[in-house]
């Protein structure tokens, strides 16, 4: 044997779901290859025809298009269409949600470039091969590049302004009490900064779409989106179809109860991942201006290298952190300034002080956003989205201040632990971080570590280090519409246009109609993604359960209703003349008191004509609340890191949240999960590198854009810690999606400090950030934890 | 991907005899020729695929040494019996590239011949000598963490990207080449190239010349050896700095012969008799392997994002040293570094 191969001392399965906590239904579909994802279709779904589109993009990022040689490629046989500024469908203006890109700049409109990796024309050919041969012989000639362009923050700090709103509107600039003075005035100071690396989001699943006219003008495309009502506004507004409902008013319109209905179509296929990507994105608008002009459907996949420049990123940021604390450690100041990268076109800005407005008690705070527009392509939502760089930064000084104060990382958390929101003085809707925090420690093994900085020794010497930070996100809640039809034959069907997205909505929206409805799962059905289905919102910022399970909880509660209804007053039925209150439904039976029952069945079949349709519509406050409302965790790390070569192996994490009610622990825990995993390759291995001559990404495959491995990922330990939050959602859940991900880096950070006795304040934390400086000396007994 | 003739040799003879054709490349594992077609960094007329070809099998030589047809895979070189046993270090540095789907695939012959992995060579849009003799090198400057500290030139300054490779500059292999002006072997050392003024050239392969072996001179390391690739994550992923180790120490711990060959950090696998001079005859201490490293890294030089590779390669050699030494060699399943 070359090698030694340790077996597992234990071999742990994944937790068997609790009852009524299914497997994910369209998993076996995903295992078999039988789902559907929009790259995955053929001619034979669009009517037999099925073009091929390939996107041309520019290898300039500035400057204009001079000229545009599609001779070679119209040459090459098969190809119907080079699609360019000077052809192209002239596009009308579009409200684009939360900032993206084409709500300014509209694709092939005119000569001008924003970014390397523009599109410039888009090839159509009967072969995806002719496209992409052709693609490359499309000769396009650039006017000099401005020679004031800037890619990087370093290069653009002079373009930094103000930001008055981030990410969905929350405030980038809040003020409580007076944060300069108290900070000046507070025995113990901390003022770091921080630089976070761009990166993108690298779903397995790139963009794309199926764009298909209809003979009476209307317009259909498949595409896997975060948000189906979204785009089809967008596509409305862009061919001018006439469309009033613009997005603002999709909103009054769902709350009116008006069916939101024109002549675009937008259908949600499977999704291989989204995290923020995909919405609103270019070519969304390309798909549909190329099949206007063949006449034919067409099929649009970016190649990966593509999705760099032409889908969203989350962009650099760089950030002070500003700490005062009395002589306890008590914070009396923090002060967060963040300048954060965005693009020339697109608005928008990640909300990086989300969680320093809101995690830890301090009488005066401070958060001044400011932004700087490179000449890149936009940054937008990624999971977090702003949290994670806020968290590393924020949790990265606190860590700093409690060794300054010699107070234990997790004692200065508990010593500043926020009991009202901090911003605004409301009562926590449910908040067991207090449980988090000690769950997590004692999972981890925190009160057995030696608290030394530099002290533990794990194999070969190897540098042992324990790191701690909080998780935070916020509980958000749209608007959402669902309808629940139950038949003659007892099952019902559950429409609402959300998006499954990997994150398990199918299930837990099956799960939740079946459990509210008193029927077995396989007799519960869900119809999603689908424009002619009931609005079911946006599928971001982890509100898919919170939005839509709402109104379908709601809809299955009204047709629960109107079923007792009209069993008791059936004749016929075995509950007749019983009280509806003393019935209940469990597993497809209506059962009364004393023995009577029936199957829902039976007694919907005896009025097959008159199935029960009801619909609902939740979420009108906006998610506003009297009570402060965020799912909150505690996450360690240990690590150990090489002396000889630095390299960084993180052993374990842990994290403990408290997410209100559980509905499916196996997604759930899958999630939290996924997010954890994330956040260790933000931490020490997630960086787009930009050419910053050109502005061109440049590690855009997944072979040189470094993600986790397996062997990569530690042994991850979730502690799920249950809240009663039905005072803040009618569930009682909150959003855990994105919660895993926004404390990994900076307890990884801390526990490398811990290890090290390197503070490093730049993610990734790649080995040569720790190469150049120097390591404890210290011969302190080998302590293995 | 343009389109291109695809022939397949039923001959070596013939192999060689079209190939020495311009624009007719050797098709054989295809893992990294045919991303390259992908991204149009190669664009030949045609691929002349080889993989029929009589050079299937690991044999045994007279010496006791080995013979690695040029068409076995990387899996199966690694995984075979004699080549774990007799060359360990060989199989270890094997396994510590690519993944297990391109190991598979990819061949011991292609091994030698995968161009480098710089950013820029990638991107036709911008300069690179090596894609495009004369149009510059968009590397030095740029982003070049990854890239060379050793034996650059001013048109070049990428890397050999291979692990197998540098196990095999250790263990004095030579690769057999058969052409249209009939067979010759020629040692690894002088294999690959520096990129000098002629960065286009890998290696010194002459027209339709094809690698039909690799020879492995008997073994004398099976005890004090080691393949430890340094790299951002622990799989899949082209090295910083990796170092091969053969040693062999006497009775009382002295060593008696030791090689080093650095991977991830020149144009070819990097070797320096002089650094294997100062651990002849010593014992094997820190300082030693220290003093030996300062020799192997005589004359590099940083780019700028690439400096830290000089810091990480004296530790990585003093590292690989010891592990060679204790006979604790590097493991490549768990790949943690212990």
């Amino acid at each position: 044997m070359v090698s030694n191969s340790p077996v597992p001392a234990s071999l742990e399965l994944p937790p068997v779901p609790a009852p009524g906590s299914p497997r994910r239904l369209e998993g076996r579909d995903k295992l078999t290859g039988r789902a559907q994802y929009a790259g995955d279709f053929t001619s034979h779904l669009t009517g037999g025809v099925l073009d091929a589109a390939v996107v041309v993009t520019s290898t300039q990022a500035t400057g204009r298009i001079l000229t545009i040689d599609a001779s070679a490629a119209n040459k090459v046989p098969g190809v119907r269409l080079v699609l360019t500024h000077e052809n192209a469908p002239r596009l009308h203006a579009v409200l684009a949600t939360n900032g993206a890109e084409i709500g300014d700049l509209l694709p092939l409109q005119d000569d001008k470039l924003h970014y390397y990796g523009q599109a410039v024309a888009v090839v159509v050919a009967d072969t995806l091969a002719a496209a992409r041969d052709a693609a490359a012989l499309v000769h396009v000639t650039y006017s000099a590049p401005a020679p004031d362009a800037a890619f990087t923050l370093a290069q653009g700090r002079s373009r930094s302004q103000d930001v008055k709103k981030v990410g969905a509107g929350d405030p980038g600039q809040v003020q409580v009490g007076h944060p300069d003075k108290a900070f000046a005035a507070a025995p113990h100071q901390v003022d770091l900064t921080f630089d976070t690396a761009p990166h993108h989001h690298n779903a397995m699943e790139p963009g794309a779409i199926v764009a298909a006219w209809e003979a009476d003008g209307g317009l259909t495309v498949h595409l896997p989106t975060q948000f189906s009502y979204g785009d089809a506004v967008i596509l409305g507004e862009a061919f001018g179809f006439g469309l009033k409902e613009r997005l603002p008013n999709i909103v009054a319109q769902v709350l009116g109860g008006i069916e939101f209905h024109h002549k675009v179509r937008v259908v949600s296929t499977m999704t291989g991942g989204a995290f923020g990507s995909k919405n609103a994105n270019v070519h969304l608008l390309l798909a549909p201006m190329a099949a206007k002009l063949t006449g034919r459907p067409v099929k649009l996949v970016l190649d990966r290298a593509q999705t760099f420049s032409m889908m969203p990123f989350r962009g650099e940021m760089h950030q002070r952190i500003r700490l005062g604390a009395d002589a306890e450690g008590r914070l009396q100041a923090v002060l967060h300034d963040a300048l954060l990268a965005k693009g020339t076109a697109g608005q928008f800005v990640a909300p990086i002080g989300e969680a320093t407005t809101k995690v830890y008690a301090t009488p005066n705070l401070g958060l001044h956003v400011q932004a700087a527009a490179l000449d890149t392509n936009a940054p937008g939502w990624m999971r977090g989205p702003g949290a994670p760089n806020g968290q590393f930064a924020l949790e990265s000084a606190l860590d700093t201040l409690a060794y300054q104060v010699g107070l234990d990382p997790l004692e200065i958390r508990l010593r500043n632990y926020a009991d009202t929101e901090p911003d605004t003085g409301k009562e926590w809707s449910s908040k067991a971080l207090r449980e988090c925090y000690a769950q997590g420690a004692e999972r981890v093994g925190w009160h057995q570590r030696n608290p030394q900085v530099g002290s533990m020794r794990g194999e070969n010497g190897r540098l042992l280090g324990y790191g701690m930070a909080t998780a935070i996100y916020p509980t958000l809640q749209l608007p959402a519409r669902a309808r629940i039809v139950l038949g003659a034959d007892g099952r019902a069907v559950v429409q609402t246009a959300n998006h499954e997205i990997g994150q398990g909505m199918i299930t837990t929206f099956t799960q939740l109609a079946a459990e509210t409805l008193g029927l077995p799962l396989e007799q519960v059905r869900l119809e999603w993604g689908d424009t002619r289905l009931p609005y079911g919102g946006m599928t971001v910022g982890s509100m898919t359960t919170l939005s839509g399970g709402a109104a379908i909880q709601e809809a299955a509660q009204q047709v629960l209703k109107t079923l007792l209804k009209r069993v008791v007053a059936d004749q016929a039925s075995p509950l007749y003349n019983l009280a509806p209150a003393t019935l209940r439904v469990e597993n497809g039976r209506i059962m009364g008191p004393g023995g009577a029952s029936e199957t829902v069945a039976a007694a919907m079949a005896r009025q097959p004509e008159s199935p029960i349709t009801e619909e609902a519509t939740t979420g009108r406050t906006m998610g506003h609340s009297r009570y402060g409302r965020e799912a909150f965790g505690a996450e360690f790390a240990v690590v150990s890191v090489d002396p000889d070569t630095l390299h960084v192996q993180v052993e374990r994490l842990v994290g403990a949240f408290a997410g209100g009610r559980i509905l499916n622990p196996l997604l759930v825990r899958s999630q939290l999960m996924g997010s954890m995993v994330w956040g260790l390759g933000q931490a020490l291995l997630e960086q787009t590198a930009m050419d910053e001559r050109t502005g061109h990404w440049l590690n855009d495959s997944l072979g040189e854009a470094l993600v986790p491995t397996n062997a990569d990922v530690a042994d991850i330990d979730i502690i799920l810690i249950e809240e009663d939050d039905s005072r803040g959602h009618p569930l009682g859940v909150k959003g855990l999606g994105e919660l895993g991900i926004t404390g990994v880096a900076a307890a990884i950070a801390n526990a490398i400090f811990h290890a090290t006795g390197q503070r490093i304040t730049s993610l990734p934390i790649t080995l040569d950030k720790l190469l150049g400086t120097p390591l404890p000396q210290s011969a302190a007994p080998a302590s293995n934890p | 991907m343009r389109n291109f003739g695809y022939l397949r040799a039923a001959s070596a003879a013939e192999a060689v005899q079209a190939g020495a054709a311009p624009q007719v490349q050797f098709l054989a594992g295809g893992t990294n020729l045919v991303d390259l077609l992908k991204y149009r960094v190669e664009q030949p007329a045609a691929l002349l695929d080889i993989n029929r070809l009589p050079y299937q099998h690991i044999e045994e030589l007279p010496d006791q040494g080995l013979r690695l047809g040029a068409l076995v895979t990387n899996a199966a070189t690694a995984y075979d019996a004699r080549v774990q046993t007799r060359y360990p270090l060989l199989s270890s540095a094997i396994l510590a590239g690519a993944s297990a789907q391109l190991r598979n695939a990819a061949t011991n012959g292609g091994n030698l011949n995968q161009r480098t992995r710089c950013p820029y060579f990638y991107d036709v849009a911008a300069a690179c000598n090596k894609r495009q003799p004369g149009s510059g090198c968009a590397a030095i400057g740029g982003h070049n963490r990854g890239l060379a500290i050793l034996g650059t030139s001013e048109s070049c300054i990428a890397t050999f990207p291979s692990d197998m490779g540098v196990a095999l500059r250790v263990l004095d292999a030579e690769v057999r080449l058969l052409g249209p002006a009939g067979e010759r072997v020629v040692p690894m050392a002088e294999y690959h190239r520096l990129p000098g003024a002629e960065p286009w050239r890998d290696n010194n392969l002459l027209p339709g010349e094809l690698v039909t072996a690799i020879d492995l001179p008997p073994a004398h390391f099976g005890q004090h050896y080691t393949y430890l690739k340094i790299r951002d994550r622990l799989s899949y992923a082209f090295a910083l700095v990796s170092v091969a180790v053969g040693m062999r120490l006497d009775k009382a711990g002295h060593i008696q012969e030791a090689r080093v060959a650095l991977g991830g950090v020149a144009h070819k696998p990097w070797r320096e008799p002089r650094a294997e001079a100062v651990l002849a005859g010593q014992l094997p201490t820190a300082e030693v392997f220290g003093a030996a490293a300062d020799e192997l890294l005589a004359g590099a030089v940083g780019q700028g994002e690439n400096n830290f590779k000089l810091a990480l390669a004296r530790r990585a050699i003093v590292r690989a040293c010891q592990q060679a030494a204790a006979g604790t060699p590097q493991s490549q399943s768990d790949k943690h570094i212990r």
